[in-house]
């Protein structure tokens, strides 16, 4: 019985904090992992400038292999930057990301990296990569989960080998990166 | 390469623009979520590195178009759920049995067999089989890591994948635990409760130069017993400690290395009948239970410069046990090389060879004893596995097999053929028919079990009934058939649908022997052996439905039906005769919700279905569990949760004349976790 009275108890006392909202508490946004993702591919396009752009042409975004963002990257195919439409799509040959201005390599497809790296050697193709490692790998750019929220590793010597243009107001967001010394 | 020193300064200019911007964004924010749907595009990037993450994780993502029925339980699922333990926290997936027999005892399998020596299921733990050869199964006593340091848990109902190893007949239960580098800085968390009395896990991660990060855990648990059928309350008390660390260092682009280790030690009982050939032929006895060990695992990932993919994994891992009716302690030492051929269009192959070599050492009791006190054996094992793609983005054809060689049945052959359509990205069908088998343990070909001992009467002399190695025991097998469709409804509500058959052939069964007389002291002996009578077929469906309703509110429901017919002998004492058939569920379902109400609060719900054992004649049951969790603080979380909240307790395995019948009661406690953040 005695238990019993306890057990209520704190049941109550749970839902009575349930129910209250400390003032201190922070509300900041909440977002899907993937729309946060999605909005900063966004922003990278804005906050970048690609060497030559063809104002004619499309802004190419590509998911390597698939799209790890379950269909949540679509809605930027309707947007545009510097006057261009956005094109969104997904690429399945290294040959394919040429004309890309953006690549995104998922964690399902960090076995393919190396390959793709090799290909877009000195191509204005930013690199995003999903996967741990991806940056000091030679990638440009890499989400980090850091507790509950995303950061990016920034890779400046990649970014300037493909003569891109990243603003300090990204890059002053994200960790530096420099790529690691690959063994012979 | 940047120094810690860079690293740390760079983390916190990172954190501190971050905590400016939320306080500029509170009032977007709340318009924002006024609205339900917030735009991310239309956000600046310092509100989207700002912005707290509310979904899944990836690895989810990644598995949803495997051409297999996979259910992914995920470290934000395991939290939430209250489950203190891994086999707790199995029950939400789909298509898996999960009884709590005893206090430190589970009966878990996949699409039925359940027992509390279940032995078609593989569990792998980082890469580990987690099974003991001296019977195929489990002990979940020991299997008992922090959940803290759980990345996800894989649930792969059916046999299908040929990659994985021996024993994945039914299904496999893969554990994954976080990489080094997401478990930095310090964690410590406390238990305590009806039936916690002390849960206590502290772990430190750090880094180790530019491209290492290590952590170490420790780990204490105390449980006292659940109420006992036979009122002995305190039989089953059960603590144990464990620790353990794990290193990952990515030292260049091309290669990663692991190395990972622990020990345990374990201590809880039971009550345990032990025959005798004198009066009174069987005293009850008070068991202590006692199992301890360790493992060090190292796994090498190289990527090659034509694209290809080498993985090598070794570990040595010691268990021993001792307990009334065994005493046995066992290393094994298990070498495995995994090669990922380069993309080609048309062609995903994979190729992996394995040689794992186990040994140990029983010492007689009055239970068991064994044939040669030690044993050893050598597996070698080799897989193959090719996905082809027949249409680019359509159709894809996968063709595997495994191939072993072990010690009893020599060569075993297991194909697997799968074909998957693809449409879109937003919906996958696949079917698949794949060949397994459950090979000898040495239960079945090594040890001599004393069942009991009939008292004299119309048989003048006592009379030991005994189980004997089965030279002739040979492997079971299935063959499974499976479909199975997923599909994305709308991009917040995902639908998951798999059916299967199973038809086994030469389960388990029990034979008797002709009996022997044994003159001193006099008696007779009646011998059983394992032979390969039993036929079955299961079938079944397994659904789960995922909404994700709001931003704060995800809901989720799992069902799953099974029905197993047996035809095999009809002796009472005959393993898998069909009075077995009733050891499994026929319909089970959960209902899930996770509500984070603010920031700070967030509250679970979780409801269990499990139908009928007629086995052990425990009728349905209807689980409530609940929790509330509150972060105090940015380092402090509390929660409160409550477990079998609707009734004060249930049997849920196992007879009621069973000594060491269980009645797994309510439970409260509360937990407190603290974080460096």
């Amino acid at each position: 019985m005695a238990n019993a009275v306890i057990r209520a108890t704190l049941f109550l006392l749970a839902f009575a904090m349930a129910t209250w909202s400390p003032a201190h508490a922070q509300s900041g946004l909440r977002l899907a992992e993937q729309d946060i993702k999605a909005g900063l591919l966004y922003s990278f396009l804005r906050y970048t400038d690609w060497p030559n752009p063809n104002q004619a042409a499309p802004v190419r975004v590509c998911m390597f292999g698939r799209d790890s963002f379950d269909g949540r990257l679509q809605p930027l195919a309707g947007r545009t930057v510097n006057q261009r439409a956005i094109e969104v799509t997904i690429v399945r040959a290294p040959a394919e990301t040429d004309a890309c201005a953006l690549l995104f390599v998922s964690t399902a497809d960090e076995a393919r990296w190396p390959e793709l790296r090799a290909h877009l050697a000195g191509h204005d193709v930013m690199t995003v990569g999903d996967f741990g490692g991806f940056a000091a790998s030679g990638g440009m750019i890499e989400f980090v989960r850091a507790e509950n929220r995303i950061g990016v590793n920034i890779n400046v010597e990649a970014v300037r080998s493909g003569r891109l243009a990243v603003q300090d107001r990204l890059l002053r967001l994200g960790s530096a990166v420099r790529t690691a010394a690959t063994r012979p | 390469m940047r120094s810690p020193g860079e690293d740390k300064s760079d983390r916190r200019r990172r954190l501190g623009a971050s905590s400016l911007i939320v306080v500029g964004v509170v009032g977007a924010a709340s318009l924002a979520q006024a609205q339900e749907e917030i735009d991310p595009y239309a956000l600046s990037p310092e509100q989207l590195f700002g912005a707290t993450v509310v979904s899944a994780s990836r690895s989810e993502e990644n598995l949803w178009d495997a051409p297999a029925a996979i259910y992914v339980i995920t470290s934000a699922d395991i939290e939430r759920s209250g489950a203190t333990s891994i086999p707790e926290a199995l029950r939400l997936a789909p298509g898996v049995q999960v009884a709590r027999a005893q206090n430190s005892g589970w009966a878990v399998s996949v699409r039925g067999f359940n027992n509390s020596l279940a032995n078609k299921l593989l569990v792998l733990i980082d890469g580990r089989e987690a099974y003991d050869p001296l019977f195929s199964g489990v002990y979940w006593d020991i299997q008992d890591t922090a959940l803290e340091d759980i990345d996800r848990i894989e649930v792969i109902r059916g046999p299908g994948a040929s990659l994985w190893g021996a024993n994945a007949v039914n299904g496999v239960i893969n554990i994954i635990t976080k990489r080094s580098s997401e478990t930095q800085g310090w964690m410590a968390s406390a238990i305590t409760g009806t039936h916690e009395r002390a849960v206590l896990t502290a772990r430190y991660g750090g880094a180790l130069g530019d491209s290492a990060h290590w952590r170490a855990y420790g780990r204490y648990v105390d449980r006292p017993d659940h109420n006992t059928l036979q009122g002995a309350d305190s039989n089953g008390d059960w603590q144990s400690w464990r620790g353990g660390f794990r290193i990952d260092a990515e030292p260049n682009a091309n290669d990663t290395f692991t190395l990972q280790g622990e020990a345990y030690h374990s201590d809880s009982g039971q009550l345990r009948g032990v025959p005798s050939l004198s009066a009174p032929y069987l005293s009850i006895q008070r068991d202590d239970i006692s199992a301890h060990g360790g493992n060090v695992l190292g796994r090498w990932g190289r990527a090659l410069a034509n694209g290809g993919q080498v993985t090598t994994q070794f570990y040595v891992d010691f268990t021993a046990r001792e307990q009334l009716a065994l005493k046995d302690k066992r290393t094994t030492a298990d070498l495995d090389v995994q090669y990922e051929f380069p993309d080609s269009a048309t062609h995903d192959l994979i190729v992996g060879a394995r040689y794992r070599y186990t040994a140990d050492d029983i010492t007689p009791t009055a239970i068991i004893t064994a044939m040669d006190n030690s044993h050893s054996e050598s597996l070698v094992s080799a897989f193959v596995q090719d996905r082809i793609t027949l249409a680019p983005d359509a159709w894809y054809l996968t063709l595997g097999s495994k191939f072993d060689d072990n010690e009893y049945t020599g060569f075993e052959m297991q194909p697997n053929i799968r074909l998957q359509w693809i449409d879109g990205e937003r919906q996958t069908a696949w079917a698949s028919v794949s060949r397994a088998v459950r090979t000898p343990s040495e239960l079945e070909r090594e040890l001599v079990v004393s069942a009991g001992v009939i008292p004299p009467a119309l048989i003048p002399v006592p009379v030991s009934v005994e189980l004997r190695p089965s030279p002739g025991f040979e492997s079971e097998e299935l063959v499974a058939y499976e479909i199975g469709y997923r599909r994305q409804l709308t991009p917040d509500l995902q639908l998951d649908l798999t059916a299967f058959r199973n038809d086994y052939d030469g389960l388990a069964t029990l034979s008797l022997t002709p009996f022997e007389l044994v003159l001193s002291p006099l008696h007779v002996i009646l011998p059983i052996a394992y032979t390969n009578q039993t036929e079955a077929q299961t079938h079944g469906v397994e659904a789960v439905m995922t909404w994700r309703a709001s931003d704060t509110l995800n809901l989720s429901a799992t069902y799953s039906f099974l029905d197993v017919e047996l035809h095999g002998p009809s002796a009472d004492f005959a393993i898998n005769s069909e009075g077995a058939e009733d050891t499994s569920p026929r319909n089970q379902a959960n209902i899930r919700a996770q509500w984070d109400v603010s920031d700070a609060v967030s509250a679970d719900m979780t409801l269990y279905y499990v139908d009928a054992l007629p086995a052990f004649d425990i009728g349905s049951t209807t689980r409530l569990d609940m929790r509330v969790g509150w972060r105090l603080t940015e380092a402090l979380q509390l929660d409160l949760v409550g477990q079998g909240l609707l009734d004060d307790g249930r049997r849920e395995f196992g007879a009621a004349a069973d000594i060491n019948a269980t009645e797994i009661e309510r439970s409260v406690y509360a937990r407190l976790t603290w974080r460096t953040p």
